[in-house]
């Protein structure tokens, strides 16, 4: 059923200001001024598009793929942009215990994930390409299920999962190789010589 | 894990992230569950995964600056406002709704 009424606008969709702007806000590399222009947009378009939204269906989704696609244009990116990197792809051979078996090695008390501040968890969110970042945001910032994710992004629930799954290992690694830098853990002690 | 019964290590490590984002099915949920309750090598992975999602969820909760959702409201008033398009009452009934939201945000702030 379509939503041809705009009365239930504010009610609806503007409940979901601050997820928009948690999303815009990543997208954007923490520039604060390009997400705000960014949400600011989105909502001007979403209203402009009330009617053609399926009342009562998945509001914060349909929010999400109008603000991913706002930036993707306003940056003048398009969609080879959020394909991914050749050295990034090759993370999807990265076993799936390796960094885990880095931070059990170089952290026997498993406190590795608390010796992080929020700020280091952002840049190191940040430093990902955008295909893992606005996976690792939708699913794990954001709460939405693969299917809601893949609803966003227009792939398939199978490349969303497999996308995500590499997006969190490779956040892994690089605040595995960040907690090294900063001394929060010891590096693992080898044998060779 | 030597129990033929149960899964082995490999297929519980490799559907974690599916079973810790709830995306199983309750026997699938409960075999990987079993297995974990029982298996000392793939329980620490599964609680090193769980703090890091724990850790992402921490960043979740930053709330939009009260002088862009401000700005919003007031964008999306005027652009109402300033639409010739809209029959009146629907333009009308539309701008109540946002004036109430408004009201109960200004409330809040």
């Amino acid at each position: 059923m379509k939503n041809n009424s705009r009365t239930d606008f504010a009610a609806e969709a503007l409940v979901y200001l601050d997820s928009v702007y948690r999303f815009a806000l990543r997208l954007t590399q923490g520039q604060v001024s390009e997400a705000e222009d960014l949400v600011q947009d989105t909502f001007l378009q979403a209203q402009r598009s009330w009617a053609s939204y399926e009342a009562h269906t998945n509001c914060r989704a349909w929010l999400f793929t109008i603000c991913r696609n706002r930036f993707l244009r306003i940056s003048s990116r398009d969609a080879r942009m959020v394909e991914l990197p050749d050295n990034e792809a090759a993370v999807e051979a990265l076993a799936a215990t390796a960094v885990f078996n880095e931070a059990q090695n170089a952290d026997p008390e498993q406190s590795f994930f608390s010796s992080f501040l929020d700020e280091e968890v952002i840049r190191a969110l940040d430093g990902l390409s955008v295909p893992f970042r606005e996976l690792v945001v939708l699913s794990d910032l954001e709460g939405l299920t693969y299917a809601e994710a893949a609803e966003v992004l227009g792939l398939p629930v199978g490349t969303v999962k497999s996308r995500l799954f590499r997006g969190r290992r490779l956040l892994q690694e690089k605040l595995y190789a960040y907690a090294l830098e900063m001394g929060y853990i010891k590096p693992r002690e080898t044998n060779d010589g | 894990m030597d129990n033929a019964m149960m899964l082995p290590c490999d297929q519980v490590i490799s559907r974690l992230w599916e079973y810790l984002d709830g995306a199983l099915n309750e026997t699938q949920a409960g075999k990987i569950r079993e297995h974990l309750e029982m298996c000392a090598r793939c329980f620490p992975q599964y609680n090193f995964e769980r703090a890091f999602l724990a850790l992402l969820k921490r960043n979740a909760n930053q709330p939009v600056p009260a002088a862009l959702r401000r700005n919003v409201f007031e964008a999306l008033l005027e652009s109402s406002v300033t639409e010739t398009n809209t029959p009146l009452s629907a333009k009308s009934g539309f701008l109540d709704r946002l004036g109430q939201a408004w009201r109960i945000f200004r409330g809040r702030n």
